[in-house]
């Protein structure tokens, strides 16, 4: 039977599990948002000269853009308007390189995407110009590839095909797939064949 | 007569292939797989394609290979038109000098007029044609009298 007692006990108990309930509730809106710190960049500074620099010393790439963001736990480097130049060991500009932005992935492995060139900076070379879409370089080898199509100029002619292998280090260029080359040895004549 | 059509060395030439490699350390573009190479009047087929000394206006030079390396030229004379095809392992091309050389079970035809050899000479432009044979084996002319008159 409902003594006073027994009514007071299960007061006391509904209070106890509304307090706990009244707790928890509380704890979980009073946390304060944290901010994904790796989705921030560690450091974001505009129009940044990167200096490159192989295991000897030798400065082997200059690059600079119009806004750097790095992130520092994925190592990676985003650059905007990238305006690269790589150097051969006797310190001679060697390769002019922009496109409308890269990723630098932990020093080696350079993404460029968008209107990538590479221009050659090597006087009277046969081949002047790579022109494609997004570009893949690995820094230490110079190995360029691309699956996309590419264009290659040079004085003499202009090439379209899809894939490139170049190697920027021994100034090879392979296309790898449906080629067509359009050749002139008075070159100039060349370019209305085009379009 | 061999003015009527224009210096062939400065016509453009184009090439379709497979895949292509440019090296400019040795000034040569390899093509490889299917080559195609047309200037003017002039086709080539093949499954490799060299062009050396490419920065060079003079002494450029095509070497292309196949089994056989196929190669026609379609000519206009007046009203006439034919075509002269020819075939080898290897065919240099120096550009320049509107020379084409066929090297290894060479043979150039013109209708059927035939001329196999070891090495034969052709000057695109002249339609000019010398056959040599550097080893023992002979050269060997067929020509049919009546045909004779159209080609020149």
């Amino acid at each position: 039977m409902m003594t006073k007692r027994n009514l007071l006990y299960i007061l006391l108990i509904i209070l106890v599990i509304g307090l706990y309930f009244y707790n928890n509730d509380t704890s979980d809106n009073t946390v304060i948002p944290s901010i994904d710190l790796s989705s921030q960049p560690l450091y974001q500074s505009d129009k940044m000269t990167t200096l490159l620099y192989d295991p000897f010393g030798n400065l082997s790439y200059k690059m600079s853009a119009s806004k750097v963001k790095y992130f520092e736990n994925s190592g990676k480097t985003l650059f905007e308007a990238p305006n690269i130049t790589s150097y051969n060991r006797e310190n001679i500009a060697t390769w002019r390189i922009k496109a409308n932005n890269a990723t630098l992935m932990g020093n080696k492995i350079l993404y460029l995407n968008d209107n990538v060139r590479l221009i050659n900076q090597l006087p009277d070379a046969q081949l002047e110009k790579i022109i494609t879409d997004n570009v893949k370089i690995d820094l230490k080898t110079q190995i360029v590839t691309s699956d996309d199509p590419v264009t290659i100029e040079g004085p003499a002619f202009i090439s379209k095909g899809n894939r490139l292998f170049g190697n920027l280090r021994n100034k090879t260029a392979d296309i790898l797939e449906n080629v067509k080359t359009y050749y002139n040895a008075n070159a100039k004549s060349v370019e209305n064949t085009i379009n | 007569e061999s003015s009527e059509n224009p210096k062939i060395n400065a016509m453009p030439i184009s090439i379709d292939a497979d895949n292509q490699q440019i090296d400019i350390q040795k000034n040569t573009m390899t093509f490889s797989g299917n080559v195609v190479i047309i200037q003017d009047n002039i086709t080539i087929k093949a499954n490799k394609v060299v062009i050396t000394e490419i920065q060079s206006k003079e002494d450029q030079t095509i070497t292309a290979y196949g089994q056989p390396v196929l190669f026609e030229q379609q000519v206009q004379k007046n009203d006439t038109h034919y075509k002269i095809t020819g075939n080898a392992d290897k065919l240099i091309y120096r550009v320049k000098q509107n020379d084409v050389t066929m090297q290894g079970n060479a043979q150039i035809k013109q209708k059927d007029n035939y001329i196999n050899s070891n090495i034969i000479n052709y000057d695109v432009q002249q339609r000019k044609i010398e056959a040599q044979s550097d080893t023992r084996q002979r050269v060997r002319t067929i020509i049919m009298p009546e045909q004779v008159k159209e080609i020149n």
